[in-house]
């Protein structure tokens, strides 16, 4: 879990273009600013194309919270 | 006319209006509720955010849209069990659509977003992103626990029957069984819909957001420059 961890870490600092970005299990859309639905379809082509994955429609209207996002990618992996 | 034509007239009319039937949308509904999305959305103008942002025509766009309610998730206007309908003699006259927002932990822009990344063209999705800066000054966020009333269209046949309102009453009861502590509704339009704002504001709607772009592009791809977010108290929809 730490690599996917990171990885998704350094994911979500490139997206917000933000170097000191920490992620939370917690973490919701609602914590970061510049976090819409652009960025959220970045992010997420991001994260499949980083993991070699392809999340489900149905499993990305279930994502609440990173925590959620990180399960799921491990799940995949 | 004399009055007692006159009141014959109004006799009749108040038969007809009666003669509408109100009830839950279902999936063999969505080539209606596919129209009622765009129309609502694009109102008096010819421009339609599902297919101006994406640069793709309105006939793709509402293909599209069909296989997003095929989905029937949860939280956004794109699911059929979130309409309610109005019919008459088996013709659809009428649609509204109405949830919680984050009502199960997921803002609704977010199952949009999935729906989008999952149907729409790669090269519709490059070209909204691109527009980025346009869609961040237009785009008006929605309130957390508020009932949303989304894509609010009647057809104009059968416009001034007072629909819209019948809707959002039987939307609100809906929302009172199912979601005790919402306290709000709201709905959205664009700056430029002077007519809706209006009526809106008639119902008892009060404006609490509106946005508004400079940029001389924005109607070509926006139904209008700005959105307009407007709320009212629950209990203020209910007609009985």
């Amino acid at each position: 879990m730490e690599d996917i961890i990171i990885k998704t870490r350094d994911i979500f600092r490139e997206i917000f273009n933000d170097s000191s970005l920490e992620i939370t299990r917690e973490m919701t859309a609602n914590d970061v600013d510049k976090w819409d639905s652009l960025t959220h379809l970045t992010m997420i082509a991001k994260t499949e194309a980083v993991f070699g994955i392809k999340f489900k429609l149905k499993e990305l209207v279930k994502m609440k919270n990173v925590g959620d996002m990180l399960d799921k990618i491990q799940e995949k992996l | 006319m004399a009055k007692s034509t006159e009141k014959a007239f109004r006799k009749v009319k108040l038969t007809m209006k009666n003669n509408f039937t109100i009830r839950a949308a279902n999936l063999n509904d969505k080539d209606f509720l596919a129209t009622a999305i765009l129309m609502a959305d694009k109102g008096p103008s010819p421009v339609s955010s599902y297919c101006g942002v994406f640069n793709l025509s309105e006939e793709i766009a509402e293909e599209k849209i069909k296989l997003m309610l095929d989905e029937e998730l949860d939280s956004c206007e794109l699911s059929p069990e979130h309409f309610l309908v109005a019919e008459k003699d088996g013709q659809m006259a009428a649609a509204v659509a109405g949830w919680v927002e984050g009502f199960d932990g997921v803002a609704s822009w977010m199952v949009r977003a999935a729906l989008f990344q999952e149907y729409y063209p790669r090269e519709a999705l490059d070209h909204a992103q691109k527009m980025k800066e346009l869609i961040d000054e237009v785009v008006v966020h929605r309130t957390m626990g508020a009932l949303q009333l989304e894509s609010v269209y009647v057809d104009p046949a059968f416009r001034g029957n007072r629909l819209a309102t019948r809707l959002f009453s039987a939307h609100v009861e809906r929302c009172q069984k199912e979601h005790p502590k919402a306290e709000m509704a709201e709905l959205m339009t664009y700056v430029e819909n002077e007519k809706a704002i209006k009526l809106y504001q008639n119902m008892g709607f009060s404006v609490v957001k509106q946005s508004k772009s400079n940029n001389p592009d924005v109607l070509k791809y926006y139904p209008g420059s700005g959105m307009v977010l407007m709320q009212i108290k629950l209990e203020k929809l209910l007609t009985t």
